[in-house]
């Protein structure tokens, strides 16, 4: 019996299963960090009682002065406790994975032992992480709080000119201190040098995007739409400045505030985008290979056997280079990904064009064979990515159209409430962007349009992905492996004989039930026999 | 102006504190994760009873059974047919058990490339058959009942109009039958779709994550939808497990056969070919064989398998006997919402016992 994966006995948050003990160096992170949250909580809590009784002026230094103190103990208490668990772990992992024997030290390795090597630094890294959110929280307040000391400053000419300046200026810093929470808050998760990331349970069973990645994206865009709710925000400041000599609605403002570019940055982080730079990665890997391509052949039509020689090994390293970058190549294809670049869909045309011109001529000398369509191999998949990044370009203008008409709609929207004395809760203003954003992105889902332009795409990346199988088994072919296309013509035998035995076992089975039912006089015509009697009849 | 300064702090304060609480409950995370030690699903019990390669067959185990006439379920190939178990106060099976159904089902596995050339004629007439046969054997009976969900559901329908002899009631839910659809976005996008070029690039096995990526652009904002509701329920252990639960599911997606993919994206999804009686698997399809008692279920808010592509089964098969039943939720909540319990669960065990 073969066996089937065994999700069960996948542990889901493993590496929280191995830990041994409560007053372990993850134990003490997650301990620094609530307190750290805590502590946050509480202040603003106490800037926004201050606020609204209008005595920050008198309060606010001590309410920073104590923030601080807290946030300083935490920090250093968190930092000697991690760096002394962290040097552990590591004097642990040197020959053996469990703690030393002896230690009255309780900060046991947390990590699980499969990892050993990466305990001491995730750990540092969750340290360091920690250590700069604590960091810019701290910048930032004391900010707000010297923002608010001076809006409430009765005295000053700037204060008395606009006193709305330093409100909106505080406002824009908790926007800004809120995404940057989130922000690094993600990144705990997400790690930066691998470290966090190599724990297998921080990826769902079956799953090939870590969920904490999936979850983070969601909590970026969220942040990332607070950019564009604070000139929203800002906007209304202004018409309640307005309001207490002559109220001005200005329409036109509100629609104007936001800015297009921040939408598509938000379009981005929806759908987890990649970046221009990847794609020019991409392009580049495929120049490298087919200048390597050209010069071994150049080298060997100028003739001599030491050009050969040369020829050779040039041969083999690029055979091992390209398996190396078609690896790399492979894993950008087919992903329907959208982003904007209509300059590097020229850049790209351009290229092919010119890759062309240069070993067009040349080829000529390859004599037919494997070398030579390799060759032109090469050759069409440069113009498949230059068609590839048209698509790209049309499918990514299809969805940006999209998400920015809904923006613009719920702009207006919120603005109306703002007009009508009601300001909207932050949540509510993002709840109204999901749901109209994806009414409307599926409405454009549904048109021809976009599937046309989708499955063209995905038609586009297939091809290439199949050219670069295709390639691979050719340089393949001369070592000792079993390409893929021959593994599965053993695959398709075996199948063929796996169903006809299958037909040969049910049709004995059949003719053996049938002499039993004439035995015993109950014989019914199943569907088999009427599929019989039919073809005999129609032969 | 004295007002609108006042107005002005208080929203500010609150918006400050709104985004403090949002911050503490993301810092809270950890604490309420690290009580999560395992995240299971499917834990109803069952036992292995028949196997071929990796399609295994399974019988539920109870106490409580009754019935005569056993019920197989076959479930899907796209996901896996844990969402009808998915936690024991959200099991479809395990209500159906406690009403004293014997319960098989058929679990596909996990498909590679040794099983690239599998058809539809295989699954259905091979797997699908051999395991009809193996309940009717066990039991001694000449047809057992059949409960097909989704694909599953259009398989065991193509099943019972080949061997009609061998299932004595069909029950369907949420099945795509008629693909011209026009209510679906699945329906729409697969006319646009070269399937040759999906099922050779991907090297005759169609991944799951590809099949997973068209399911999320259905609801594309879904995963940020999420978030919102996320962060509410990151101080609720129960909550956030029956999050983690339906989260785990969704992402244990198992690659395809590309052959059988093949054959069910072309004939079906673009060429509607069962509902025009030209569809063949092995032999000729034709619906009007299907002359068993059948309850059709289709769920009213489906954006998987809307009802218009579901209710013309009714039409075509030549059973006197059919009924239809509209279920006022969507596509997963046929399974697990609180509804399917109280009133799907029963309705389809009265409906078997009647």
């Amino acid at each position: 019996m073969q066996s089937p994966r065994d999700h069960e006995k996948t542990g889901y948050f493993k590496g929280a299963n191995d830990m041994e003990s409560k007053n372990n160096a993850a134990e003490a992170w997650a301990d620094s960090g609530k307190k750290a949250f805590e502590n946050f909580t509480d202040t603003s809590g106490k800037i926004a009682e201050s606020l609204k009784n209008g005595d920050l002026l008198k309060t606010g230094t001590d309410i920073y002065r104590d923030w601080l103190n807290t946030q300083k103990n935490i920090i250093e208490s968190a930092i000697s406790g991690g760096s002394k668990a962290a040097t552990e772990t590591t004097a642990n992992t040197n020959g053996s994975p469990e703690p030393a024997e002896n230690k009255t030290n309780t900060a046991a390795n947390p990590f699980p032992s499969a990892v050993p090597e990466k305990a001491a630094e995730a750990f540092t890294e969750l340290l360091n992480m920690q250590a700069k959110a604590v960091q810019t929280w701290l910048d930032t307040v004391k900010q707000v709080s010297a923002t608010a000391i001076e809006a409430v400053k009765p005295a000053t000419p700037e204060a008395t000119q606009n006193p709305f300046a330093a409100w909106t200026d505080m406002y824009q810093k908790w926007n800004t201190v809120y995404s940057d929470l989130l922000n690094t808050t993600g990144s705990q998760f997400k790690g930066t040098s691998g470290g966090f990331n190599a724990f297998p349970g921080f990826t769902f069973p079956g799953a090939k995007v870590p969920a904490y990645d999936q979850f983070f994206a969601g909590s970026q865009a969220y942040a990332k739409l607070a950019e564009l709710y604070q000139p929203v925000f800002a906007n209304w400041q202004k018409y309640m400045q307005n309001t207490g000599s002559t109220p001005v609605w200005d329409a036109e403002a509100f629609s104007k505030a936001f800015s297009a570019e921040k939408v598509r940055e938000l379009t981005d982080k929806l759908f987890q985008f990649t970046s221009p730079d990847k794609f020019k990665e991409l392009y580049a890997d495929f120049s490298k290979q087919t200048e390597q391509y050209t010069a071994a052949w150049k080298q060997y039509a100028t003739g001599s056997s030491e050009q050969a020689t040369k020829f050779s090994e040039n041969w083999k390293k690029f055979s091992s280079d390209y398996q190396e970058q078609s690896a790399g190549l492979s894993r950008h294809f087919p992903k329907v990904d959208y982003n904007s670049f209509k300059e590097f869909n020229d850049f790209g045309t351009k290229i092919a064009e010119q890759a062309k011109q240069a070993y067009a001529p040349f080829a000529r000398l390859i004599p037919a064979g494997k070398e030579k369509d390799n060759m032109e191999a090469a050759e069409k998949i440069q113009q498949k990515l230059g068609d590839y990044w048209n698509g790209y370009v049309e499918l990514q203008s299809i969805i940006y159209a999209s998400t920015r008409k809904a923006m613009e709609k719920v702009i207006a929207e919120t603005g109306e409430k703002f007009k009508a004395g009601e300001v909207p809760k932050y949540d509510d203003f993002y709840n109204a962007w999901v749901n109209k954003t994806e009414a409307d992105l599926i409405k454009t889902f549904g048109g021809d349009e976009f599937s046309r332009a989708q499955g063209k795409l995905l038609t586009i990346g297939l091809e290439i992905k199949q050219m670069l199988d295709k390639q691979a088994e050719g340089y393949l072919s001369v070592l000792p492996v079993l390409p893929r296309s021959e593994a599965d013509e053993l695959t398709r035998e075996v199948h063929d004989l796996r169903a006809r035995v299958r037909r040969l076992e049910k049709a004995l089975e059949a003719k053996e039930n049938y002499s039993s039912a004439a035995v015993n006089g109950t014989v019914t015509e199943t569907a088999e026999d009427k599929a019989s009697k039919k073809s005999k009849s129609k032969a | 102006m004295e007002d609108n300064i006042k107005k002005m702090s208080d929203e500010t304060a609150r918006l400050a504190k709104d985004a403090a609480e949002n911050a503490r409950k993301l810092g809270g995370a950890w604490e309420t994760l690290k009580q999560i030690e395992e995240v299971e699903i499917a834990t109803s019990k069952k036992e292995l009873v028949w196997n071929d390669g990796k399609v295994r067959l399974f019988r539920y185990s109870s106490d409580a059974r009754t019935e005569k006439t056993p019920l197989l379920i076959v479930y899907a190939l796209v996901n896996k047919y844990e969402m009808m178990d998915l936690q024991p106060d959200r099991s479809f099976i395990r209500n159906l058990l406690d009403q004293g159904h014997d319960i098989y089902l058929i679990d596909w596995g996990y498909a590679d490339r040794s099983d690239r050339y599998l058809t539809m004629d295989d699954y259905i007439n091979g797997y699908v058959d051999d395991a009809v046969d193996f309940v009717r054997k066990a039991h001694k009976l000449p047809a057992i009942d059949l409960l097909g969900v989704c694909q599953g559901g259009t398989f065991s329908v193509i099943y019972s109009a080949l061997h009609p002899e061998k299932v004595r009631r069909l029950i369907t839910m949420v099945t795509p039958i008629d693909f011209s659809t026009e209510d679906g976005l699945l329906f729409r996008w697969s006319r646009n779709l070269d399937i040759d070029t999906i099922v050779d690039g991907f090297g005759g096995v169609v991944p799951g994550w590809f099949l997973n990526m068209g399911f999320d652009q259905l609801k594309p904002l879904g995963k940020v939808r999420k978030y919102s509701g996320f962060v509410n329920m990151l101080d609720d252990k129960d909550k956030l497990l029956n999050y983690l639960r339906m989260e785990k599911w969704i992402a244990d997606s198992p690659d395809q056969a590309g052959e059988c993919y093949r054959q069910f994206l072309k004939d079906l999804y673009q060429q509607n070919k069962l509902m025009k009686g030209e569809l063949v698997v092995g032999s000729p399809v034709d619906l009007k064989n299907l002359t068993m008692p059948l309850l059709n279920i289709y769920a009213a808010e489906d954006h998987l398998v809307p009802p218009s592509a579901s209710k013309p089964l009714n039409v075509l098969v030549g059973s006197k006997d059919k009924q239809l039943y509209e279920f006022p939720g969507g596509h997963i909540g046929v399974f697990v919402g609180n509804r399917s319990q109280k009133e799907l669960a029963p309705t389809v065990s009265k409906w078997l016992k009647a």
